[in-house]
């Protein structure tokens, strides 16, 4: 795609992202708060987190599909935060995103050739290009002309997810958002998305950012992973690195939360955070993660902690790392 | 062995839009008392159809059941209503999906749990508040007495969750029915709300029927398993059979194609084609035509669940033409 | 074996086509065939006075009889209809041709132009409806039949407009909305060829139930001097103008009420059966003794005898 590898600049980066709603009470959600991050070409992003921590919320910033409230999202380079979605719209098309549920992805009115092939179409591309286009990645997601013509309902969860997948990819994007691609689906159609993202992957060195609140898939198919924890990113680093040694308490417990299939690793003795997620509408003194953290000192209530790089390509905001 | 719960042979059929669906076809399967169970397979599985059908929770002009539920040696299926109404919440209670639509938003939380109390003991109403007070401090909802005040809208999912779960409990059930009960929840709540279960199973001596289609879930808390697929029991038995000696290919399958931890850029494994649809009759292993051993007779001849290799004293049962006597074929 | 899974295969597709609709189906074609083809079928001119004939009852040369100036009943009430079911349809188109893109700007983009409108509309609705079209009809100018199609047009603008604004706003919030908007599509492309297709069918149901009410409007209108003028035939006139002979000759105003009540119920029921085929969520399931009793009926039609 367009970059080198060795370039500088990013495919796709995050300079102080705040996202605010206006909440009852004249108080503020903090959906996003602060976040930096960068993604590399050809690089899968991992961003893990629970329910209300801002994840897809961030996602839809990048895309520009919300209103950001500070902060910059550079696109190979380009600041795509402050003009109008009009006047980037040729930049917005080179970024794709792929949505939890499959079966709402598609409008359940029209046949899915249609809907594959009005975007192209829109973009500019003649008919005969559509479909060659169409052909290679039809065999890529090992679906079939029979399945072009049919309506969305007719068809299962896993055979959609890869056609959003596929409509994704027609358009030749040089970055995906993937928000929670596989949670809707039964595990063993999970299995074949992860599959076919880890090969698109090394096929068209595609660029991702792949939300998830499940640890071991994004473990499993991401190159860098970021925690999320109301609003701000706790933890990050190169997949490899963090997942060898977890560092921040609240990674800790994710991962410890898990159930562990291999009756052989379940011995050891599982962390179980108290309390409930706090909601974001309170500022925050401290450290996010003060309340419910085993390791809570009292610095942690008084300073927020910052991003420090523990190890080589490893990040984490805790005081006591 | 006294079973508390057995299903036998039943089966659901389901009136649709669409037309009959065949949802549960030939479901065998025995809970003892004071153990967990775990049914767990893919969406449409007929794992939740089953567990609704333990309590008649159906509209009876739509759906039609055959077969025997022996829960303490009465057939469920035959109990005139006034009678399920008795055994429901009382001998067998149940926790949903979804805990934000599980309690009705307009009353308080405390009198909800309270009219349990009310209901099945005839308790009166300071008795019972007292009851439910450390019905709640029991599941975790601290502090009891400004939570029993509170809505259900002034609580996390977490939090209803439990309380829904001590509702359940209330009724002294012997049998708990909790069909995918943290789905809805994030997995540190996840692990609080297992965890809250194990402990309640333990010191209320209680039997629990957990619905799930996560294996791990399956393999933390429960101490047998059954593995269903297109509305029968593939194989069912003890935890350690299942997942250490798994003897039907569609588990070892659904297991192998989960990622795990500290395995990367490994192809998992897939299985091929979509579950069958349950309109119609399926001849033969529901399986075959997904199965990469099928052969001739896995398409003609349903399988029956035989008994295979099992390390302790509960049958280790599996259907599966290639399974047949232990573990030579796995 | 074979003709038991056949059976048990045949999904419950639903068809529009219930006893009811056939029936409602058949009257609007009769009364739609009438209209249209009033000048081939109709024995007279509807405004020929026959003056020697005025109020003769049923005779070989009036079938129905004819009014008190002598206007052949039958040729009226084929001509009536016409003016009728014109007016109706010009009622709905106007409403629709206004509601539906206002419906649906002010639902996918909210904002002030929705509570604008929406007031507007709140406004319009808070009048008696007749009470309001007679308004209008004042202001436009009394006597023409086109001002009281503009004015019920308008009246039946708000509730369409809500309507199409709701739906707006339930397809909007879902996901392949905003998956078109992540490729980057225009809004109005979004909206006209993506949402309206999604509520169509709903707009569709409510147009044949408005049709129906347009109607009764109309002729309430005409019946009350503020819409179609003599000596036009229209069926809500004509029951005006029989009225008055009502012991004399009860025919000429009990027939052309007859009329109306056939189109408005032969409509209203039409909109149900395709509200219930439309939306299959609404369609009601056989009960399995329906049902055993369907493929019973379907066996025994294969020649299987009855093996379980």
């Amino acid at each position: 795609m367009h970059n080198d590898i060795n370039a500088t600049v990013p495919c796709i980066e995050v300079r102080g992202l705040k996202k605010y709603y206006p909440f009852k009470g004249g108080r503020t959600l903090r959906a996003v708060d602060s976040v930096d991050l960068a993604i590399n070409t050809g690089e899968i992003f991992g961003i893990v987190g629970e329910s209300g921590c801002g994840k897809s919320t961030l996602g839809k910033c990048m895309m520009r599909l919300t209103e950001l409230t500070e902060g910059q999202v550079l696109f190979q380079g380009k600041d795509i935060s402050s003009q109008s979605r009009k006047a980037i719209r040729s930049d917005l098309q080179r970024m794709q995103m792929i949505f939890q549920n499959p079966y709402s992805s598609f409008n359940p009115k029209l046949k899915i050739s249609y809907s594959l092939a009005e975007p192209c179409r829109l973009k500019g591309m003649s008919k005969p290009q559509i479909k060659e286009r169409m052909d290679k990645f039809l065999n890529y997601i090992s679906l079939s002309e029979n399945e072009l013509n049919r309506f969305p309902h007719e068809l299962s969860g896993g055979q959609l997810q890869r056609l959003a997948i596929a409509r994704a990819l027609l358009l030749d994007p040089d970055f995906i958002v993937a928000d929670e691609p596989v949670s809707a689906l039964d595990v063993s159609v999970q299995a074949q998305i992860l599959n076919l993202i880890a090969d698109l992957k090394k096929n068209f060195r595609m660029t991702m950012m792949f939300i998830s609140h499940d640890m071991t898939v994004v473990e499993h198919i991401c190159d860098k992973v970021a925690v999320m924890y109301l609003g701000a990113v706790v933890e990050w680093g190169e997949s490899d690195v963090v997942f060898r040694n977890i560092q921040h308490p609240y990674t800790q417990a994710l991962i410890s939360a898990i159930p562990v299939i291999d009756l052989d690793q379940q011995k050891k003795e599982r962390i179980i955070l108290q309390g409930d997620i706090p909601t974001a509408l309170e500022k925050h003194k401290g450290c996010r993660f003060a309340s419910r953290c085993s390791h809570c000192l009292d610095i942690c209530r008084e300073q927020p902690p910052q991003l420090r790089e523990t190890e080589p390509g490893h990040y984490v905001a805790c005081h006591c790392c | 062995m006294s079973e508390l719960l057995k299903i036998q042979d039943l089966s659901v059929e389901i009136m649709s839009t669409r037309g009959l669906v065949h949802a549960v076809r030939g479901v065998n399967l025995t809970v003892e008392p004071g153990s967990i169970h775990g049914i767990v397979g893919e969406s449409g599985c007929g794992k939740s159809v089953t567990a609704r059908s333990i309590l008649r929770l159906y509209d009876k002009r739509y759906v039609r059941t055959r077969g025997h539920i022996l829960f303490d040696g009465q057939d469920l299926l035959e109990c005139s209503d006034k009678q399920m109404q008795k055994i429901r919440g009382k001998q067998i209670s149940m926790i949903f999906q979804d805990p934000m639509t599980a309690l009705n938003p307009l009353y308080k939380v405390g009198d909800q749990i309270a009219e349990v109390y009310i209901r099945h003991f005839g308790d009166s109403k300071q008795e019972a508040r007292k009851k439910t007070l450390n019905m709640l401090e029991l599941v975790g909802i601290h502090p009891a007495e400004v939570r029993y005040e509170q809505y259900p809208f002034e609580f996390s999912g977490g939090m209803l969750q439990r309380a829904v779960i001590a509702m359940a409990v209330a009724g002294g059930p012997k049998l708990i029915i909790a069909d995918e009960p943290t789905t809805a929840l994030d997995v540190t709540i996840q692990a609080q709300i297992l965890e809250l279960l194990q402990k309640l199973q333990r010191e209320l001596n209680m039997a629990i029927l957990v619905i799930t289609h996560n294996f791990g879930i399956v393999s933390e808390i429960c101490d047998t398993v059954s593995v269903m697929y297109a509305g029968t029991v593939l194989e069912t038995g003890s935890k350690k059979d299942v997942f250490r000696n798994t003897a039907n290919p569609y588990s070892r399958a659904l297991m192998e194609s989960i990622p795990r931890r500290g395995v990367k850029n490994q192809k998992l494994l897939t299985i091929p084609g979509i579950p069958p649809e349950l309109f119609d009759e399926i001849e033969g292993c529901p399986f075959a035509p997904r199965c990469g051993r099928a052969t001739e007779r896995c398409r003609d001849v349903k399988p029956v669940l035989t008994p295979q290799l099992s390390t302790g004293i509960l049958p280790h049962l599996a259907a599966c033409h290639h399974a047949e006597g232990g573990t030579d074929n796995a | 074996m074979e003709k038991k899974k056949a059976f048990s295969a045949k999904r419950n597709t639903g068809t529009l086509f219930t006893i009811p609709v056939v029936i409602s189906l058949v009257i609007l074609c009769i009364i739609i065939f009438c209209a249209v083809f009033a000048p081939l079928i109709a024995p007279y001119d509807p405004v020929y006075q026959d003056i020697s004939a005025a109020h003769s009852g049923s005779t070989e040369a009036h079938i129905l009889g004819t009014d008190s100036v002598g206007r052949d009943l039958l040729s009226r009430l084929f001509y009536g209809g016409r003016t009728t079911i014109v007016g109706g349809l010009a009622i709905i188109s106007l409403s629709i041709l206004l509601g539906l893109p206002i419906g649906l700007f002010c639902g996918y983009y909210g904002g002030i132009i929705d509570s604008i409108f929406m007031r507007i509309c709140d406004i319009l609705l808070s009048f008696p409806s007749m009470l309001l079209a007679f308004v209008l009809v004042a202001g436009f100018g009394r006597g023409s039949m086109n001002n009281a199609i503009i004015a019920l047009g308008v009246i039946y603008v708000p509730g369409l407009a809500r309507l199409v604004r709701s739906l707006t706003l339930v397809e909007k919030n879902k996901i392949y909305v905003e998956a078109l908007r992540s490729m980057c599509y225009s809004d109005l492309r979004i909206m006209f060829v993506h949402i309206i297709p999604n509520c169509i069918s709903s707009v569709i149901i409510q147009l044949t139930l408005d049709m129906g009410y347009a109607v009764l409007d109309l002729a309430g209108m005409s019946f009350l001097g503020f819409g179609v003028q003599a000596p036009t035939a229209d069926w809500g006139n004509m029951l005006n103008e029989g009225r008055g002979y009502l012991m004399q000759q009860p025919m000429l105003a009990i027939l052309p009420g007859l009329c109306i009540i056939a189109l408005v119920v032969s409509l209203n029921i039409f909109s149900d059966g395709l509200y219930r085929y439309l939306e299959p969520q609404q369609r009601k399931l056989p009960t399995f003794k329906k049902y055993d009793r369907m493929r019973e009926k379907a066996l025994r039609k294969a020649g299987v005898k009855n093996d379980e």
